[in-house]
């Protein structure tokens, strides 16, 4: 199947099987330095990807699902300035995600920043604690405690939402 | 591309007409909505077996809609959870509100779609057990005959007790709906997670309408994902009529008539684990609607 797309905004035109994962397209037949899990059914949640800007699981997503759209990985995200957010939450609070889950887990807290522009503001931050850590459990990487992710979430918010004042 | 593997046609209709075409083209397609159980299933791809060609569900416009009228809360099969959700507590029913929030996260909540979940061939989740604890009806389009007709059922008569799918190869499910009835009292509970250990999980939904303590509609559904979908009709005329708080006495018979009755459809498929799950669950839902009818005096 002939596919058209846009991964990480470079328009690529894709020879691949109708239901091949978006994970494996993007692991075998992009070369870039993209590698993404591919768990094969057990929902460990590191192959997260953004198309159209919204947060998706790219191993649920079939490959004639992305004709027409545009994709975002990890490496397409950091050169956003809405990565400098997150980047510096995890500085300001000495907490990272390990290596093996760190891009997933980051496009999870930028998929919460974006819905704390949806959401009313009730609580400070828009989202409460639970929803944070539900959130996050997506991903089945134990490296960071639930405090530890709710600490990241609220640093990044507040950088976010300073941007928003300033409309940037 | 893997070499020998045959890459499946896919269909994408845009309206019934054209699905109605598509279906009469391919003779046994795999119907693709969300597509996130499909994609979940270990091995999928690359497979040299499973591959037939693909209905793509999702460009069809009465399939994504959602609409309300005096009596019911109509949603299209290929509405998300997620959208569902946004639809909010005032207007869905509290059960089918649990049970889709206790469903993933939100990200994968916006891939999954309420048809998708309710068609899985062997697999029943939680959002099944919710829609037929409060009598749900889904509309079946059939395209068996040159003439596609619709019907509604109640979405107990879509599964068999042993949880399979009485669907038919060229019928799809395109609406669900659910009454404004607000059940007084819900409880919805899940023991493990029945996508990562389907053949010890426990699914339990109940609905329960009263007023001044006297149970006047009692709808309890049982799901062991991959082996029980179980709507004791006996338990529901049983419970009319009773007064809440129900004694221990009539607690313990409740147990004991749906265990007995589990054990009688389910025989071998079901766990230890899967029963002494069910008892506890059972047990808990109605010190649940003990406590809510008290603290109701």
């Amino acid at each position: 199947m002939k596919i058209e797309c846009t991964i990480d905004k470079i328009t690529q035109t894709l020879y691949v099987n109708s239901n091949k994962p978006l994970n494996l397209i993007l692991n075998e037949d992009i070369t870039s330095g993209r590698n993404l899990s591919h768990c094969d059914g057990d929902l460990c949640g590191n192959c997260i990807v953004m198309i159209d800007d919204k947060v998706v699981l790219s191993c649920l997503t079939p490959a004639f699902l992305i004709k027409g759209k545009h994709i975002t990985t990890f490496e397409g995200f950091r050169k956003t300035r809405f990565w400098h957010d997150i980047e510096r939450a995890y500085d300001d609070t000495h907490l990272h995600p390990c290596s093996h889950c760190f891009a997933s887990k980051t496009l999870i807290f930028e998929s919460l920043l974006k819905q704390i522009k949806k959401t009313e503001v009730i609580h400070h931050h828009g989202l409460d604690e639970e929803t944070i850590v539900g959130e996050m459990r997506l991903n089945t990487c134990a490296c960071l405690d639930a405090q530890e992710m709710i600490s990241i979430f609220k640093a990044a918010a507040a950088y976010r939402r300073k941007r928003r004042v300033r409309g940037n | 591309m893997f070499e020998g593997i045959r890459s499946p046609t896919v269909h994408m209709p845009k309206s019934l007409s054209e699905l109605a075409q598509s279906i009469s083209r391919v003779p046994d397609p795999t119907f693709f909505a969300g597509g996130t159980y499909i994609m979940n299933q270990k091995g999928y791809y690359p497979s040299y077996s499973s591959h037939s060609d693909i209905i793509y569900l999702g460009g069809i416009s009465e399939f994504q809609q959602i609409t309300r009228n005096d009596k019911y809360l109509e949603f299209g099969s290929i509405v998300t959870l997620q959208q569902l959700l946004s639809v909010g507590k005032q207007v869905l029913p509290k059960l089918l509100y649990d049970a889709i929030e206790k469903t993933g996260t939100a990200i994968t909540r916006s891939q999954m779609t309420i048809g998708g979940v309710v068609c899985i061939k062997q697999h029943r989740l939680l959002v099944c057990g919710a829609l037929a604890a409060l009598d749900a009806d889904v509309e079946i389009r059939s395209f068996r005959t040159n003439k596609p007709t619709s019907k509604w059922v109640p979405i107990k008569e879509l599964y068999k007790n042993t949880g399979l799918i009485t669907l038919k190869k060229q019928e799809v499910v395109s609406k669900i709906r659910v009454s404004f009835e607000k059940e007084t009292f819900s409880y919805f509970i899940t023991a493990q997670n029945p996508m990562i250990k389907p053949e010890e999980a426990v699914i339990l939904s109940v609905g329960c309408w009263y007023n001044q303590s006297v149970i006047n509609q009692f709808r309890m559904c049982i799901i062991f994902p991959i082996s029980l979908f179980l709507i004791p009709e006996e338990l529901s005329l049983m419970m009319n009529g009773t007064i809440i708080p129900l004694s221990t006495l009539q607690i313990e018979k409740v147990v004991k008539v749906i265990i007995e009755k589990l054990s009688a459809v389910a025989q071998d498929d079901i766990s230890f684990i899967q029963i002494e799950r069910a008892k506890r669950c059972i047990e808990a839902s109605l010190h649940a609607l003990n406590a809510q009818g008290l603290a109701e005096r």
